[in-house]
């Protein structure tokens, strides 16, 4: 197997079983254990069962509150430091408006990363600005969103190799009963 | 010395002896002396007279004389390479006086003579099979006989072999076989009735057990003849087993025999004797199990349908198993009801397996339980029952999942469960449910679905209730509470009608059984079908669109249908005056669509929806208020996004009252705050009036937050709800002196904030802000506050204690003069940061 | 040699020709000598050694020479030559007897004086009436003996002896043996050998049927049984020998079963003969066939049949 470097699962909103019934039988599997070094997700698993479910994937699972999770103990946010990454992870419902990137902006800067991962919006995507990159996986069951998004579940693995990072995005098309991965590169510093 | 010693003791005893002798022996058989040769192997085989040893150990001694006896086969065969006629010494063996040695020895004389072709073999076999009838003592006789089968095994006129023709045919070779099963079982049997009393019985029966594979031998012997074929199995082979079978009126023989015969011999085999093989099973005694045997039938043949082979359609297996099933019901009335219930599991599982499209199958197997339990006359049933009618009921649960509601008696056979196993069944059922990925799509479906799983949406009348109690310590209980509450959740996103109408009558549905679930479960089962309803809404109001757009388009071309007759019928007036009229032009000649094919409006309209979870939420609010809250909340985004402005209000107000009424917890206040300014800010169609309330009551809350840091903050974001969308927006919302209010109220709290220390962090989050505002060109923030702001951290900041806190809002701020930094330098915006004095 | 040392002295020398049938009986020591106290009469001829005697049948010509040696030079002044086939029973028991049931003498020389070593021709033609028989109590012998008398010194002897055996065709009637024995509610069994008369090599066949089993069997055994009567009135001694136990079932069957029978006479140890229903009134021989059960208590059930044997070939 090809050296991908250290591999990190980014996802969040599983939203089961409120909203979802499962995760797609094509992502899960996928998200076998020892495959991945860490797990970051952006919270809304809103059950034991799907904590436990992440923390069998991966030694390292970071976890933070998203606003229909009733666990207390999980945190709003944290960083975690991965490669030569300073990563900050929240679930993204605290920075309004939601998913504006001004308003993210400040929060990268109040965290002090070079990456910076948030959910909430259930639409997946990978953006740079002013020297940051915000990444939002998605949800990973296409749990129901009232803002318009969801309906596409999805996850984000990161490759970090040091400076470098390759981001795979992967999507599920439920018509086609297939998954499309789309991917996206960066070194520190870019 | 313990029986366990002596028997070690004996064995080993014997066997130095029979090295003894071999040793002898095998010197005789160097010096080619057959006489002093056949007198040693007398001596060594009659250490095989014991009936001192257990059948364990007789077989370790008879190994090791076997051993021996090799090397006395091969001198034959050597003596008669070097012109000896066999005939001689199989003689000559029978000179010896004792009959155990002296039938090994003709065994093993015997094997070469049919080797050597002196004499035809059936022959030689008859000869042998009829002189090893005198031993009688059941394990030597075994041993015997298994020598005889073992040394036999090559040299049976099958067909093809080397020894067919002269030698006979199958005939003479499976009629061997089978005589020497038959013997074979009687001494098996006879083992058994060796005297003793009741304490000993238990020990032959395991004695027995250890030497069943040496009469099972014979069977396998009979399976690998060439020769027989399926007709030869059916007319000849298997009868013969079976009335050994059935005469020897044993029951261990009995029981393995007929397992025997179902491992040994080939599929093909048994389909062309299943009736046979039946009958007799229904003839054996009492004590048997016929159960397994029939299980282990059955198992076989579903192996058999599952693989490459396929059941032939002419027969019908199911119903022979039936037959037989019903008859061994009827002729035994000492089963139990357990044992009944088993037999018609194993038949259901029989007809799952083999006939996948046989519901009526398995509905008769469910329906013969039902009658069976209805007779039972008492109330409740013994707790194997139970769990065997709990198994029944599971089985089918794997492979057809939501089709068993469509088996009539399958609802009716729960009810005879208690709560608690009609529970446990309910559980699988509905996780057989989300496994196979079926959509629940009508009402009808759903109505017998929560039927059969009644025991996991409420609680039982009688009985205890499925849900635990809060106080109680059973965390287990609970956990398995939560998990079959889980499961039914799930159930709700399986609810999967593509018409809208009917997708509303299911959730309503749904929504009258879970409503009455309790407490407990509703706040498990509730949220899932408000998301539902509010995915329905979505739906709806696209279809209501839909109907509308199409509407238009229909009353257009009605009205240019009009114009054009109206055309034609002035033409036709101006033609009838003047006949030299020339039309300008042909008339477009329009195709009304087929009104059938026009989509309807929904019969539910969107609204309909709306006010649906508008009930549900309320039912659950006084329970889960912090849950019903979001709940509104998520709602009231969604009716914004139908257009529904006065519905929108009417959820955010709900939330509102929620949050003076029921969120007491300061943590939970600033949880719904952050929730509620978001909300607010996703929706765009307020009247200007009710935004204004709106946002002003969040202000207010946002003052009044218990904690300074926490009013500072939630007062610092309540700042974006006066600075909606761009100035270019149609519905912006801007009000800049508000959002600089705000700011400045905030820095005010953060000054007050100095005991904690937390106002140095405070400030530059609120930096942050103003220079976000400054970015998006609110009028109203202008660089002076940047400046004087910076200044401001400048100064606090140097006397921060050193420390955690310090790095962190030193790292923040450094960012933010970096960026400040940056837009300094960028084209766009050199001009506007300049004047920032860092 | 001469024990009293006058050097090479006369003899005597019985030389038989080949029997007609061509056959030999190789004799050892008899089987006799060591059982009997009182024994018979040392036989000059008798040895350890394994000797080879003509076989005759009964009315097979015994024919020879008889043969004087002289040494060279010498005289001999004799009485009369002659020779004598002697048939006797010799008895054991008791204070025995001997007994000729046949004598027949022949004069070979007339009294005279001879100067040279000479050869006589001998023929015998005359009925053997029995069997050569070597049993425990009694013997049947068959043996020439020339005489040579004297005056002065004493009688020059020789002897040999000679082996009769008589044929016997196939026996016509030849009957299975057939029986049902028992005992009252415990053991109830049929038995059955293929016939009554067998040949000395022929194998005993037969089956035996369990009708009835209410005793532990342990085993079954075949015994062939030699019963020798000797003597008459008072004075009858029967002396039974068990030839051969023959082991023919190992355990115990179940009412039907069927167990087979077969006994090689040939591998019976021991030489078996004839039956002799009488021998000169002197004595019989008898063959009986014994089947034996023996229980678990080693009680043993009997049945004695007695078999009748014929000697088809000489030997």
């Amino acid at each position: 197997m090809a050296n991908f470097g250290e591999l990190v699962l980014v996802i969040g909103d599983l939203h089961m079983p409120q909203r979802a019934a499962d995760i797609p039988a094509k992502f899960k599997k996928m998200l076998v254990p020892n495959k991945m070094q860490h797990v970051l997700c952006t919270g809304n698993l809103t059950t034991r069962e799907s904590h436990d479910m992440l923390r069998n994937l991966a030694p390292n699972v970071h976890v933070v509150r998203g606003d229909f999770d009733d666990q207390q103990n999980l945190p709003e946010q944290k960083t975690v430091m991965i490669g030569a990454f300073k990563i900050g992870l929240l679930h993204g419902h605290q920075v309004v408006p939601w998913g504006s990137l001004s308003a993210l902006a400040m929060k990268a800067r109040a965290l002090d990363c070079d990456i910076l991962i948030s959910g909430h919006t259930h639409e997946s995507a990978v953006t740079r600005k002013d020297g940051i990159w915000y990444i939002n996986p998605g949800s990973v069951t296409g749990a129901y969103s009232p803002t318009g998004g969801g309906d596409v579940p999805s996850f984000i693995l990161l490759a970090v190799q040091g400076e470098k990072v390759v981001c795979y995005c992967y999507k599920y098309n439920e018509a086609k009963d297939s998954v499309e991965v789309s991917k996206t590169e960066f070194s520190k510093g870019e | 010395m313990s029986a366990q010693e002596e028997q070690i003791k004996y064995l080993t005893e014997a066997t130095k002896k029979v090295k003894e002798h071999a040793f002898y022996m095998k010197r005789a058989i160097d010096a080619n002396d057959l006489d002093t040769t056949l007198s040693l192997a007398a001596d060594m085989l009659r250490e095989l007279k014991t009936s001192l040893l257990t059948p364990r150990n007789y077989y370790e001694l008879y190994m090791s004389v076997l051993d021996s006896l090799r090397h006395v086969e091969d001198f034959f065969a050597s003596l008669n390479a070097a012109g000896t006629p066999v005939v001689e010494i199989y003689e000559k063996v029978q000179h010896c006086a004792n009959v155990v040695p002296r039938l090994y020895l003709l065994i093993a004389v015997g094997g070469v003579y049919i080797k050597s072709g002196e004499a035809p073999a059936k022959d030689i076999l008859k000869d042998l099979i009829e002189m090893v009838k005198c031993v009688q003592y059941p394990t030597r006789g075994l041993f015997l006989r298994n020598y005889l089968s073992q040394t036999s095994r090559d040299k049976l006129p099958d067909t093809g072999s080397e020894y067919e023709g002269v030698g006979g045919n199958v005939k003479d070779a499976y009629e061997f076989v089978l005589q020497n099963f038959s013997e074979m079982n009687r001494l098996w049997v006879r083992l058994q009735h060796m005297g003793g009393d009741k304490s000993t019985r238990k020990k032959r029966e395991k004695e027995r057990q250890d030497l069943k594979i040496l009469v099972g031998t014979n069977l396998v012997r009979l399976s690998q003849l060439q020769g027989v074929d399926t007709d030869c199995y059916r007319d000849v082979i298997l009868p013969e087993i079976l009335k050994n079978v059935v005469e020897c009126k044993d029951t261990i023989s009995q029981g393995y025999l007929m397992d025997c015969v179902i491992q040994v011999f080939p599929d093909e085999f048994h389909l062309a004797t299943l009736e046979t093989f039946l009958t007799t099973c229904t003839k054996l005694k009492e004590k048997v199990n016929i159960r397994t045997i029939l299980q282990s039938m059955m198992n076989r043949l579903s192996l058999f349908g599952e693989g490459e082979g396929r059941i032939p359609p002419d027969l019908d297996a199911f119903r022979l198993f039936n037959d037989c099933i019903t008859k061994i019901l009827e002729e035994r009335s000492n089963l139990d009801l357990a044992e009944i219930l088993r037999l018609q599991t194993s038949l259901m599982q029989f007809a799952l397996k083999c006939y996948p499209g046989r519901l009526d199958y398995v509905n008769y197997c469910l329906g013969m339980c039902a009658s069976v339990l209805s007779a039972t006359k008492s109330e409740s049933l013994d707790e194997t029952s139970v769990a065997e009618v709990e198994e029944l009921l599971s089985i089918p649960l794997s492979s057809l999942a939501l089709q068993v509601l469509d088996l009539q008696q399958y609802s009716e056979l729960l009810t005879y469960l208690p709560y608690e196993n009609r529970r446990q069944v309910a559980t699988i059922l509905v996780r057989s449910t989300l496994f196979s990925g079926g959509s629940l799509d009508s009402v009808e479906k759903l109505e017998k679905l929560f039927k059969a799983i009644t025991p996991l949406i409420k609680d039982d009348e009688k009985e205890s209730s499925g849900a635990p109690e809060k106080d109680e310590a059973d965390e287990a209980a609970l956990a398995e509470f939560k998990e079959e509450q889980t499961l039914v959740a799930r159930l709700v996103h399986m609810m999967k009608s593509p018409d809208t109408d009917v997708q509303f009558k299911i959730l309503s549905m749904t929504r009258k059984h879970f409503g009455q679930g309790g407490v407990k479960r509703i706040g498990h089962t509730l949220p899932p079908l408000v998301f539902a309803g509010l995915k329905l809404a979505h739906k709806v109001k696209k279809r209501e669109l839909d109907a509308v757009k199409v509407q238009n388009k229909l009353k257009a071309l009605k009205e240019k249908q009009e114009k054009i007759e109206q055309e034609r019928k002035e033409r036709q007036a101006k033609k009838a005056a003047d006949p030299e009229y020339e039309p300008p032009g042909p008339l477009e000649d329009i195709v009304m669509p087929d009104e059938s094919a026009i989509p309807k409006p929904p019969a539910t309209s969107c609204r309909k929806v709306f006010q649906f979870l508008h009930e549900i939420v309320t039912a659950m609010a006084v329970s889960y208020p912090d849950l019903s809250l979001k709940l509104f909340l998520q709602s009231a985004v969604a009716a914004d996004n139908c257009k529904f402005k006065a519905i929108a209000y009417e959820f955010m107000s709900q939330a509102f009252i929620l949050y003076e009424d029921e969120l007491t917890d300061s943590k939970a206040q600033l949880r719904a705050l952050v929730l509620m300014v978001g909300t607010l800010l996703s929706c765009s169609n307020f009247e200007k009036d009710d935004y204004d309330a709106l946002i002003t009551k969040t202000t207010q809350y946002a003052a009044k937050l218990l904690k300074k840091p926490d009013q500072c903050r939630m007062v610092t974001l309540c700042s974006h709800l006066f600075f909606v969308g761009s100035a270019e927006d149609a519905n912006h919302y801007h009000d800049p002196k508000r959002v600089l209010e705000c700011l400045q109220r905030a820095l005010k709290i953060a000054d007050g904030c100095m005991a904690s220390s937390a106002h140095v962090h405070l400030f530059v989050e609120i930096l942050n802000h103003y220079l976000y505002y400054f970015e998006l060109h609110n009028p109203l923030i202008a660089d002076k506050y940047l400046t004087g702001l910076i200044a401001l951290i400048n100064e606090h900041i140097d006397s921060m204690d050193h420390g955690e806190q310090r790095t962190e809002v030193e790292g923040m701020y450094r960012n933010t003069l970096r960026h400040i930094a940056r837009k300094k330098e960028e084209e766009e915006t050199k001009e506007k940061f300049k004047s920032i004095v860092v | 040699m001469s024990i009293f040392g006058f050097g090479a002295s006369a003899s005597l020398n019985l030389t038989l020709s080949p029997p007609p049938s061509g056959e030999f009986k190789d004799i050892g020591k008899p089987n006799t000598v060591s059982s009997t106290k009182d024994g018979p009469p040392p036989l000059a001829n008798d040895s350890p050694e394994v000797r080879k005697v003509p076989i005759y049948t009964g009315t097979d010509k015994v024919e020879g020479t008889l043969s004087l040696t002289l040494p060279q030079g010498k005289k001999l002044d004799h009485l009369g030559i002659k020779v004598e086939l002697i048939g006797r029973v010799e008895m054991f028991y008791d204070r025995g007897g001997v007994h000729d049931f046949t004598s027949l003498v022949k004069e070979v020389d007339a009294p005279g004086t001879i100067y040279d070593s000479k050869e006589y021709p001998l023929s015998f033609d005359f009925e053997k009436p029995y069997e050569s028989y070597r049993g425990l109590n009694v013997r049947v012998r068959y043996f020439l003996r020339a005489t040579l008398s004297r005056n002065y010194s004493g009688n020059l002897t020789a002897e040999k002896e000679i082996c009769v055996q008589h044929i016997t065709n196939e026996p016509e009637i030849n009957n299975s043996i057939k029986m049902e024995v028992g005992i009252e509610d415990c053991l109830h069994i049929e038995f059955e050998y293929e016939r009554q008369k067998y040949g000395l090599t022929d194998v005993i066949v037969g089956k035996i049927f369990f009708l009835l089993v209410r005793i532990k069997i342990k085993h079954m055994e075949l015994a062939v049984i030699r019963r020798e009567s000797a003597g008459s009135g008072q004075n009858i001694y029967n002396e039974s020998e068990t030839l051969i136990k023959y082991e023919i079932m190992d355990g115990a069957p179940v009412r039907g079963e069927c167990i087979p029978v077969r006994l090689f006479l040939k591998g019976v140890p021991g030489e078996l003969t004839p039956t002799y229903r009488n021998v000169g009134n002197r004595f019989s021989l008898k063959y009986y066939i014994n089947l034996v059960l023996v229980d678990e208590e080693d009680r043993r059930y009997f049945k004695q049949q007695e078999v009748t044997l014929w000697r088809k070939v000489l030997g």
